[in-house]
Parts: C-alpha cells; structure tokens; sequence
C-alpha cells in the first residue's frame, strides 16, 4: 500500500522557452514581460488572496509585484526558478501591504510553539474524493476558511509547498526560513488542516476519537 | 488513545513519510504499521487528502481588467484586451 503523497500532477518543472523569455525582457520587449505574466499571475493572484483574505488587495499585491518584478528583472541571473523569485517579491508585497494594514506587527519570524501537542487521532476514515461530497463553491469556501484558519507563516509554508509545488528549499528561499523551519511549520499547517476539514471530508456515520 | 511506539515513531517522521523522504528500510517499517494501525492509516490518509484536496483547486481566474491594468501602468496598452 502506497500512503505516501503521490503528487496530482508532475512537479513544475522550468518551462522550457524561460531563458529566452527571461533574456527578451530583460532587453526591453514587453511581450515577451507580458508572457511571462500571463504564465504566473492567477497563480500569484491566489497566493495574494490567500495572504491578504480578500480580493481587492489581492488586486494590488499583484500589480505591485509585476511592477516590481518589471523593475528588478536585469537583476535576476537564474539562480532561483523565476517562479520562485516572483513568490519571493510577492510574499514580500503581500507583507508590507499588510504591515500598513496592521501597523508593523506582522512577521514570518513571530513565535511558534514547536513543542507538539497531542496529535487528535482521528479514528474516522475519510471520504475517498471530497470533490465528491459538495459543489465546488461550497468546496471552495470550506477549503477557504480552513487556510484562513491557520496563521500566516503557517498558511504561507502550507500554501507554497502543498498548493504551489515548491521545494522545501526553494519555499526557505523564498520566505527567508531554514528548510528545518520550513519542515516543522509544514507538517504543523498540515496537521492543523487536517483537523478543521475533518468534520466537513470524514465519512458519515464513521466514529471519532482522540 | 495510547500511542505505542510505532505510532509515535510514524508520527515524528510524518511529514518526511508523506513527501516521500524516508530511506527504504525505514519505509517498509511504517509501511508495515500503518497497514496494522487503523488509527495511524486515517491519520495518514486524511493529511494526503488533506494536501491533494487543496492542490487540486485551480487558481482563480484573473479579473479581465487587472491583466491590462498592469500592462497599461508599464507603458503599453495590452493587445489581447
């Protein structure tokens, strides 16, 4: 019995007109920018929602971002995926916006318990395909509040390793973490995630336990 | 529940069993628990649902006009508008 992730879809790989792409914007034609932003911008329009938990700043978080990417592009020399380095500017969009937001209490770095609390065990099988169990708007909004549930450094290591298929070591790059740090949050985010879906995916009439 | 030592061991190498990253021997071991500890099995099943229920959401669609928004703000007006 295999129980360990097999993956949904290929790991992304580089496609492979990036270099050239890469090499055409940073001489100065804007097609081949916008190719390279029709590529990644509903992807970083999720990461930007998810951090920012609504729509509207989403919006800004990714125009400032291609912006900035647009800015700083003759400064990336291929030592990350250009993806990655795209994440790593809009993560850091996302936070300043929302430092303004909330006054400069917000950080990846805030404390976090790395002591593990009880494991709730759950003793219920789940559904096979919770796709299965509801409409997709109803789906979508579960799985929505569950992410909202987690906090941020959380969410972010959860969203960019499990959501976005980045390495463990690219997702440290990308938000200033060691890849210890970055393992740790991830099984806790997942840990966490598990348990508030649990009530919505675990099979009816199935018991549960700690 | 009690955790008895296997399970307790599974869970410390949870996320390294989930992404694939334990060594063979080691993964026959938890292979072999989790076959024989229902509540290790949902544990585990539940987490991998967990991750591919979330990966197998598509990104949103993009407002139609935050595309050329962008596009316009880096001097050119976007041809697919």
């Amino acid at each position: 019995m295999a129980t360990h992730l097999e993956p949904a879809r290929p790991p992304l790989a580089v496609p492979e007109d990036e270099l050239e792409l890469v090499r055409r914007a940073q001489a100065g034609d804007l097609a081949a920018f916008e190719t390279i932003v029709q590529r990644y911008e509903r992807r970083i329009f999720r990461l930007a929602q998810h951090m920012m938990g609504n729509a509207a700043d989403a919006e800004d978080v990714l125009q400032e971002t291609f912006l900035k990417v647009h800015s700083k592009l003759h400064q990336f020399q291929h030592q990350s995926r250009l993806y990655t380095w795209i994440v790593r500017i809009a993560v850091n969009q996302a936070l300043m916006k929302l430092r303004q937001r909330r006054g400069n209490t917000v950080s990846l770095d805030e404390e976090i318990a790395t002591e593990e609390g009880p494991v709730a065990r759950e003793l219920a099988d789940w559904h096979p395909n919770p796709e299965q169990q509801y409409q997709s708007s109803e789906l979508a909004s579960i799985l929505q509040r569950g992410l909202e549930s987690l906090s941020l450094p959380y969410r972010l290591v959860f969203q960019l390793r499990d959501v976005e298929e980045l390495s463990t070591s690219e997702t440290a790059e990308a938000l200033g973490l060691t890849e210890s740090a970055v393992k740790s949050r991830l099984l806790r985010a997942r840990l966490q995630l598990r348990e508030r879906l649990s009530k919505h995916f675990r099979l009816k009439g199935a018991e549960s336990g700690v | 529940m009690e955790c008895d030592d296997d399970c307790r061991a599974l869970l410390d190498q949870l996320g390294a069993y989930l992404d694939g990253e334990v060594g063979a021997v080691v993964l026959l071991q938890m292979e072999a628990h989790v076959h024989a500890c229902h509540p290790c099995r949902c544990l585990v099943e539940s987490c991998r649902q967990t991750i591919l229920v979330y990966r197998r959401q598509l990104p949103p669609e993009i407002p139609a006009a935050l595309h050329r928004k962008v596009m316009d703000r880096l001097g050119r007006p976007n041809s697919n508008a």
